[in-house]
């Protein structure tokens, strides 16, 4: 019950103090939304990553009759190629590169007249792209036929190591089972896209980062009672050093939750960000961050010396860890991304981004399996200092 | 009948002996006064008693119950009223109190009765809904006084209860102290301030070094140093003639002049006052003022240690 007593009166004490609801409340969603806002263009959006149809022009100058022209035709039939673009047809570079210009298309592809020519010489079959106004759409156009000429070489290769007679039995083949032939392998991305928007990716990273700022509030308050000689007064009191201890980080660790819960839905009502189809498996990450958060408050708290090398500590610790785990910019470099595996933040932004992508639950699990093992840890580190040193008047 | 018993109690912080074998004995209903200056030991042994403190040998017992052994039951039957003010400054005084009250058991209609009455005894209901941050030093040593007797224990103790405040606010304490008292508290009050210790304390323990050097009620004390009297008179001209005059006296066992002020200790002033007056009168000093100063607990400590109280 005096657990209960201490948890709400911490609770309604730090709630007094602005600064603290200004860092724990207002901040995040500030930096949210600027970073998500700032940032969106170096960052690919999850609707940008599911491109429409493609309008592709197919330049062929000279002769519409060949092995080549056969094998296009084959190819833009194809009922997987047919579903991801639109084909017209040119017999002039100009005339195509007018229908980019005017957006009637998005990439166009220019047969070289001498393909066939060459490719019987033995040279590879190469096009050449002429690209449209957007980039992805481009990058869609440029694999689709980049397919295409694989196909043309492996069956340019095929003649010439094994004869004209496999190419046909080949053909023959491809004849008979045209209908199921699929030139591209379209894989499940899920539902939610392959990628996530700016505003996603740093409602994470700054989800987990203010979490840990709770850890701050905690060592804060604990020093906090020494220094203001409360917890004298609390000690005196007919109440166990455990349960005034255990009390305050209950006020504390409630108080994150609510400002992860503050947090998710102000991002999702605010800024419209998608945190995935699995609100249990959320509450969940933020339990597990609330508890690492908490521990690590609470082993800065236990081992320093006073309150401004706590706080500087702390703030240190975050900081470190919220950039090494790629929380303020994605960091390519494999072996900062080795250490960043070993903080708290990199764990919480992947189980959040994988929920995102809404990725498989094994995917899931994993990733906040392994936040779980890094909260235990965590705990096990805080319990023994806290067996060794106390929180005492002492 | 004792409610407090310390039997050979020592508490050490390293190689330093803070409180050195100290027994001690406190009788129910009385004003027990702890003096001594900084560092004596009275700070450790009031947090020993309030069970803040692990106690390294010995024993403390309230009421036969010891610390040792059951110490949330003798911290329910104690308030503590510690030296730095202990209290949350973005809370309002009524919040202060009801949080600690809560701690200690209390809830619902008594809990507000008591908030309310702990309040009105130190004459702050008016200031209820104020947070201390607006305070007066006056104010929050009462709102202080406020959360340790909400739950009315059997033992206050207060420490330092009067460090920095005005003369109004002490004497506003030191009434809550009698009164206190005479609800039926037992009181420890510790301070270095003697003439308050021994303006409401009914006996008066005086701790040096972690020792208790003497104890006793306030006139059992002085007896011990009632063989000393000062007369301080005040003058101009003070020559070295007379002060060695004054020194050649039989009983006059020392003079000190300072400035306009000669202080003279003897056995007994009413007896060689007429001698001093004459030894005066002769050198022609023009005497202004003149007063007889009785022995006090000041002079003891004095006279046992060497030092004053706030050395």
């Amino acid at each position: 019950m005096n657990i209960w007593h201490i948890c709400s009166f911490e609770i309604r004490r730090i709630l007094r103090i602005r600064s603290v609801l200004l860092n724990l409340f207002v901040l995040p969603l500030l930096l949210i939304f600027i970073l998500g806002a700032a940032l969106s263009s170096t960052m690919d959006t999850g609707k940008d990553n599911v491109p429409g149809r493609v309008s592709v022009g197919v330049i062929q100058i000279g002769s519409s009759s060949g092995s080549v022209t056969e094998a296009l035709n084959a190819f833009v039939a194809a009922p997987a190629v047919a579903e991801m673009m639109k084909v017209q047809r040119f017999t002039t570079e100009e005339e195509a590169v007018r229908g980019l210009r005017q957006g009637e298309l998005d990439f166009a592809v220019l047969i070289p007249p001498d393909l066939e020519e060459r490719m019987a010489k033995g040279e590879d079959a190469k096009l050449q792209w002429i690209l449209g106004k957007d980039s992805t759409l481009n990058i869609v156009g440029e694999t689709l036929f980049t397919r295409f000429t694989d196909e043309l070489n492996r069956h340019m290769a095929t003649v010439e190591v094994l004869g004209p007679e496999a190419s046909m039995a080949m053909a023959s083949m491809t004849d008979e089972g045209s209908g199921n032939i699929s030139y591209v392998n379209v894989s499940n991305p899920g539902t939610a896209g392959t990628s996530y928007s700016a505003s996603q990716y740093y409602a994470a990273s700054m989800l987990a980062m203010f979490m840990l700022y709770a850890g701050m509030t905690t060592s804060n308050s604990l020093f906090s009672e020494r220094d203001k000689k409360t917890l004298t007064r609390l000690q005196a009191a007919p109440v166990g050093n455990g349960v005034i201890f255990a009390g305050k980080i209950a006020g504390n660790s409630l108080l994150a939750f609510m400002q992860a819960l503050i947090i998710v839905l102000m991002t999702y009502w605010l800024y419209g960000v998608n945190w995935g189809t699995h609100p249990w498996l959320i509450v969940l990450i933020c339990v597990l961050i609330t508890i690492s958060s908490m521990m690590i408050g609470v082993i800065v708290a236990l081992v320093s010396k006073n309150a401004a090398s706590a706080s500087a500590l702390m703030q240190g610790i975050i900081i470190a860890m919220t950039f090494i785990s790629g929380g303020f910019t994605p960091i390519a470099i494999d072996f900062v991304q080795r250490i960043g595996e070993f903080t708290v933040n990199h764990w919480a932004l992947q189980s959040f981004l994988r929920m995102m992508l809404d990725g498989s639950m094994s995917e899931i699990m994993h990733n906040i399996l392994m936040l779980g093992v890094v909260s235990a840890v965590l705990l096990a580190i805080a319990a023994v200092i806290y067996g060794k040193v106390g929180y005492r008047y002492e | 009948m004792a409610i407090l018993e310390m039997e050979h109690v020592v508490k050490r912080y390293g190689s330093k002996l803070s409180v050195d074998h100290l027994n001690l004995s406190v009788d129910k209903g009385e004003i027990f006064g702890l003096l001594g200056p900084n560092g004596a030991g009275k700070s450790t042994t009031i947090s020993m008693i309030a069970g803040l403190l692990s106690i390294d040998q010995g024993e403390i017992r309230l009421d036969g119950i010891s610390v040792k052994e059951r110490p949330l039951e003798v911290k329910r039957r104690i308030g503590l009223v510690p030296q730095d003010l202990a209290l949350y400054e973005a809370m309002s005084a009524a919040e202060n109190v009801t949080f600690f009250a809560r701690l200690y058991g209390l809830r619902g209609k008594l809990l507000k009765e008591r908030v309310q009455e702990s309040l009105e005894f130190v004459g702050l209901q008016d200031k209820a809904k104020d947070a201390p941050s607006t305070f007066s030093g006056g104010m929050k040593r009462r709102l202080n006084i406020a959360c340790a007797i909400m739950h009315r224990p059997d033992l206050i103790i207060m420490d330092e209860p009067t460090v920095g405040i005005d003369p109004q606010s002490r004497n506003h304490i030191l009434e809550s102290v009698r009164t206190l008292n005479k609800m039926g508290s037992t009181i420890i009050y510790t301070s270095h301030y003697m003439e308050e210790v021994a303006a409401i304390s009914n006996r008066v323990a005086i701790m040096d070094q972690g020792h208790i050097i003497a104890c006793g009620t306030e006139a059992e004390l002085r007896e011990r140093v009632a063989s000393e009297e000062k007369i301080v008179l005040t003058a101009s001209g003070i020559g070295p003639g007379a002060v060695e005059e004054l020194r050649l006296h039989p009983r006059v066992r020392a003079v000190e002049a300072a400035g306009d002020t000669l202080t003279i200790t003897l056995p007994s002033a009413q007896q060689d006052l007429q001698d001093i007056l004459f030894i005066c009168s002769k050198h022609e000093i023009p005497i202004q003022s003149l007063k007889v100063e009785e022995p006090d607990l000041e002079t003891l400590f004095l006279n046992l240690t060497g030092r004053t109280l706030r050395d």
